[in-house]
């Protein structure tokens, strides 16, 4: 199964019905309205939707730029206390308690941000920013905190090769790094 | 704003091949007062090149107008280059809205596309191979 998941309420809207023409009974609850013509019978699979298009499933897939958007925003919100850690952290050349008071800072803000948020609703503060969001390939729901840790240490085999994993997004039909794609994940507007 | 989702893969690369070229001539400024370089972390790690190797010194060489040096150092910069000159009329014509939306590539398009720029990858690796050869770091 694929994103999105077939019993996404929001992917299977129907328009509104139209009422019945005037003088014809409207269907009474718990009988089966007779099959239109054309129309796919009860039980019949929905046709399946052309894989890496631009169409229709393709353009919910975030692209590049607004995944590198993200990843700055986030960046940005944790660097004054990096900065403030190495401008108030050192005094006559030595780090003192300050150093490591904003170092655990950082730390508890990227673990709160990156792993317990975006594992709870699919969003950093960046990914918030961009309107876009990481969601399992299966369930098309966020993938929890431990899996965003796993993924992020997944990210090692997009750096191995001079970073290519990371342009992956750029042509890949899923628009996924080598991370994505060994964790089933996707990030969607 | 136009969304990227408007544009082309072609024209995605293209647009990339532009950060690339201005990040090339910014790049040299930082790298030499500081020394700075961008290594590749498989190379670093295991000593064997990747088909990426290379791309930096490429991309300097070439907006420096070091056409041989760009060549020695990772041929792929030319598909590169040659991709962003003729995506960015593309790129205006479609943000403009001149151009209608790109129509996506049919499975059998898409699929030799795969083959094309897979064996494109394995010979630019056999070449970096060649060219850096294999210094194991153990």
């Amino acid at each position: 199964m694929t994103y999105p998941p077939n019993n996404d309420p929001y992917g299977n809207q129907q328009p509104p019905q139209q009422p019945p023409p005037y003088g014809q009974q409207p269907p009474q609850y718990g009988q089966q309205p007779p099959p239109q013509y054309g129309a796919p019978q009860y039980g019949t699979p929905p046709p399946q939707q052309p894989y890496g298009g631009y169409g229709a499933q393709a353009a919910n897939y975030a692209g590049w730029g607004s995944r590198v958007g993200a990843y700055l925003v986030d960046y940005v919100i944790t660097a004054p206390l990096g900065i403030l850690g190495s401008v108030l952290g050192q005094s006559n050349g030595k780090l003192n308690a300050l150093y490591y008071i904003f170092l655990l800072l950082n730390l508890g803000l990227v673990v709160y941000n990156r792993y317990i948020q975006q594992g709870k609703t699919g969003q950093t503060w960046g990914k918030k920013a961009l309107g876009i969001r990481l969601v399992s390939e299966e369930t098309g729901q966020p993938i929890g905190g431990l899996m965003c840790f796993v993924r992020d240490i997944a990210h090692i085999l997009d750096a191995l090769p001079c970073l290519i994993g990371y342009l992956w997004p750029l042509w890949d039909a899923k628009k996924q790094t080598f991370a994505d794609k060994l964790l089933k994940t996707v990030v969607i507007k | 704003m136009s969304d990227l989702r408007t544009f082309s893969t072609p024209e995605r690369v293209g647009s990339f091949g532009l950060l690339v070229a201005g990040a090339a001539v910014i790049w040299p400024a930082l790298s030499d007062q500081t020394g700075a370089s961008v290594p590749c972390p498989l190379r670093t790690l295991t000593g064997v090149p990747c088909p990426a190797c290379g791309l930096t010194t490429a991309a300097i060489a070439l907006v420096r107008g070091d056409a041989g040096a760009a060549f020695t150092a990772n041929p792929l910069i030319f598909g590169l280059a040659a991709l962003t000159v003729s995506a960015l009329p593309l790129l205006a014509l479609r943000a403009t809205g001149v151009m209608k939306l790109p129509r996506p590539w049919s499975p059998a398009g898409r699929r030799k596309a795969e083959w094309f720029f897979g064996l494109l990858a394995v010979a630019s690796w056999l070449f970096q191979l060649h060219r850096l050869g294999v210094s194991w770091p153990w």
